[in-house]
């Protein structure tokens, strides 16, 4: 299928716009160029509402305006609103067009505004003209399966759902997806109503079974296991979801618990805090102890000797030279003294005082101690100089003073600083304790476990289910064996037993193909949205990229695994440009394993991302597309405009005139609140749609020409 | 954007190797009968219809075949 033509009359913003989009293969890209406010997403609800009616409306249209804000400010007026879209499908004959028309009247006063009921046309588009055509609901359907919305109509926003969100919904939104276009919902559906078949047909042998009462026997055993299919069945289905929703609470309450540990556990804080304060008490005695030692210094003969060390070097070699001169000690007078009562000098000579000679020697060493005497008080100061100051004369051993006043220094300054580094830190776990959320964390523990063991015994159970399946499946193999040889026996039982084998086949077909959809097309998409992803984001596993693999679990979850193959949240390891990218390339790898030919619409597909992963989601969609429409910013093009001038096939521009003059150069001189449309393309702007951006870049460009 | 029924037929027909080929021509009408079917789906899809009656009617349609033919066969082998 693929859209022609769009037509908007009073939808909102759009009071009448047209836009033709691009259908060939080689340009197959239509772009709506707008600014933010200028009426894209509009136009994606327009033609949505358009194709589906009131269900692509927020809140399916209920209290959603359709006519435009200032139509009838004053008085009651009648507003109509439609939306004419032609669109192309291929049949076997060729491509069909058809024209949908839908439009609906809306009464508005003011604010106020109340709607009829929508009308929808249908004509086919043929050289000889535009036969309407019947029960137009029944026959678009076909085209435009409701389901298909979500997936060909989205915005770079919305299409984050299949990865974002909590675990259970992904998996809805990711699997809602791939029924749709793999077809696992009507294989599904055959396959419940081929089972019906069967059913009616064995209680078809049971009431012609008459006396054979081994067949009547075997017929109700049969009826009684089929009825219990559908049964174990749900309660299987059941267990399984109560299994992903109990993992998802789990994983939720794990994620909160690990949040609440990153930001600290309360205990462990107050631990630590306590172990701060008293490390801080114990500093705070170091520092005083330091601080004493410090003091002590300059009451310490060291300093002494450190200050006086000149004049006590010089007072050394004095005293050491009146040492060696054998003045120190002085023990000259005892000596003396002692001669004078003895009859002989030491020389030998007499000192007999009744001799003359001898009186004179005598008068002669008693002058010498006389002499002496004078001396003597000096002479001892100096001798107990000598030998009471012989400590502060040694030499200085070590760094001195000065070396411990480095090492007092420095101890003092360390315990100052583990001080204040603990009184910090103390501080630092006062505001995380401050700003814990009132989150107990063993709480959340017991939370987190009690789920995982009822997820654990949801699993027992969807085991024990699937167990009671798998030996109802070979019970009913068994009976329906029993049953076809004891109908053998006549024509008529032959006929029937025919018919149930026909429907057992059919069964068998629609249950191995639902198998087949669900395990090698489902690896199929999971391939090809991993091959897109790697090459969109321009990651090479084999290059250490941290991103190796993308994958779709059989559960329907989208996952990606980084380096050594571990497994990493979309939502919370991706930038957010990784993130659009994967959702985007399983969308466009949906599409072509399933081969659904559909126009991909997306709005602002390309948000958050720039450079190089910018052009290739750009490239590649439209490369993979068979038609693709998108809605892009003027920031959104910048650097891709070489993509659009090779695959765009139509660009339009949506102008806002509420715009001027902030961001429009010109007045577009029109009142009323509506969006104008031009052709200019991406490389190009009119009167209408000129921005002052544009005029800037356009003035330094010629500024630097 | 229609469905792609080509797509799931050829799935489907896939699997219908793997059934055993109960007479000559057995499996032609059982792939006849799987679009059908498919078809009675889309049908019911878009406007309920008695799609169980309309499986079963196919079903008997085929069955029939499986009979006749058999019974030829079993005819032809007596002979």
């Amino acid at each position: 299928m693929k859209l022609l033509r769009v037509r908007v009359e009073n939808f909102r913003l759009l009071k009448d716009i047209q836009i033709e989009f691009a259908v060939e293969t080689a340009s197959n890209l239509t772009v709506i160029r707008a600014a933010n406010e200028s009426g894209k997403t509009t136009l994606l609800m327009a033609l949505q509402w358009g194709l589906f009616g009131d269900e692509a409306l927020p809140d399916r249209g209920r209290n959603f305006r359709l006519s435009p804000m200032d139509a009838a400010t004053g008085t009651r007026t009648s507003v109509n609103v439609s939306v004419e879209v032609d669109y192309e499908v291929p049949t076997k004959t060729g491509p069909r067009r058809y024209r949908l028309l839908r439009y609906v009247t809306e009464t508005v006063k003011g604010g106020e505004f109340e709607r009829g009921s929508a009308n929808v046309k249908l004509f086919q588009l043929n050289a000889t003209g535009t036969p309407p055509v019947d029960n137009p609901e029944a026959h678009i359907r076909p085209h435009l399966p409701r389901e298909l919305r979500e997936v060909f109509f989205t915005d770079g926003d919305r299409a984050l759902s299949f990865i974002e969100g909590n675990r259970g919904d992904q998996m809805k939104r990711v699997e809602g997806a791939i029924r749709s276009l793999l077809g696992l919902g009507v294989v599904e559906e055959a396959l419940a109503h081929t089972r019906k078949v069967s059913a009616e047909l064995n209680q078809k042998v049971r009431a012609d079974a008459g006396t054979q009462r081994e067949l009547k026997t075997v017929s109700e055993k049969l009826s009684a296991l089929q009825e219990q299919t559908p049964e174990l069945e749900r309660q299987h289905k059941e267990a399984k979801d109560a299994r992903l929703k109990l993992e998802d609470f789990a994983e939720e309450a794990d994620r909160r618990l690990s949040d609440a540990l990153r930001k600290g556990n309360r205990e462990e804080l107050e631990a630590e805090r306590k172990k701060a304060a008293a490390g801080k008490i114990a500093a705070e005695k170091d520092a005083g102890q330091a601080a004493r030692d410090h003091a002590n210094l300059f009451k310490s003969i060291l300093l002494g000797k450190a200050l006086l060390a000149e004049p006590f070097e010089k007072a050394k070699a004095v005293l050491d030279k009146l040492h060696e001169q054998g003045k120190i000690p002085g023990e000259t007078i005892p000596v003396l003294d002692d001669r004078l009562n003895q009859p002989l000098c030491i020389c030998g000579e007499s000192l007999d005082p009744n001799d003359p000679e001898g009186q004179q020697r005598r008068a002669k060493i008693q002058k010498l101690i006389d002499d002496s005497r004078a001396s003597d008080a000096i002479q001892e100061k100096v001798t107990a100089l000598y030998y009471g100051a012989r400590d502060l004369l040694r030499p200085i051993e070590g760094d001195g003073w000065s070396g411990e006043f480095s090492a007092v220094f420095e101890r003092r300054q360390r315990a100052n600083k583990r001080h204040r580094d603990l009184g910090e830190q103390e501080a630092a776990i006062d505001a995380k304790i401050a700003a814990l959320p009132d989150v107990d964390i063993q709480q959340l523990k017991a939370t987190r476990d009690r789920y995982r063991e009822q997820a654990k015994d949801a699993h027992g159970k969807e085991i024990k289910y699937a167990g009671f399946l798998d030996s109802n499946t070979k019970d009913i193999d068994a009976a329906e064996d029993l049953r076809k040889k004891l109908l053998q026996h006549d024509e008529r039982g032959a006929k029937i037993s025919a018919e149930l084998e026909v429907a057992h086949d059919l069964q068998q077909i629609l249950s191995n193909a639902l198998e087949t959809m669900k395990t090698t097309e489902l690896h199929k998409v999971g391939e090809s949205m991993n091959t897109l992803f790697l090459d969109m984001i321009g990651a090479d596993p084999s290059q250490r990229s941290i991103i190796a693999r993308a994958e779709i679990t059989p559960d329907f979850r989208i996952v990606v695994f980084g380096r050594f193959d571990n497994p990493l949240d979309p939502s919370q390891d991706l930038n957010g440009a990784s993130r659009r990218a994967l959702t985007i390339a399983f969308i466009l790898a949906l599409t072509k394993v399933s081969e659904v030919e559909a126009p991909n619409v997306i709005d602002t597909p390309l948000g958050m991302m720039s450079g190089y992963v910018k052009r290739e989601v750009l490239r590649l969609a439209a490369e993979q597309s068979s038609q693709l429409i998108l809605f892009l910013t003027h920031s959104e093009i910048a650097g891709c405009e070489d993509i659009l001038d090779e695959r765009a096939g139509r660009i339009y521009t949506l102008t806002n005139p509420a715009h001027y003059p902030k961001i429009l150069v010109n007045d577009p001189g029109v009142n009323d609140i509506g969006v104008l449309l031009c052709d200019c393309d991406h490389r190009d702007h009119c009167e209408q749609c000129e921005r002052r951006e544009e005029r800037r870049e356009s003035e330094a460009v010629a500024v630097e020409a | 954007m229609a469905y792609n029924d080509k797509k799931i037929l050829e799935v489907l027909l896939g699997e219908l190797k793997a059934v055993p080929d109960r007479c000559d021509g057995y499996q032609d009408e059982l792939a006849e009968l799987l679009g059908d079917v498919l078809q009675a789906e889309r049908e019911h899809a878009i406007a309920r219809t008695n799609v169980v009656k309309k499986i079963g009617d196919q079903v008997n349609t085929v069955a029939m075949f499986l009979h006749r033919t058999r019974a030829k066969e079993g005819g032809d082998q007596a002979e």
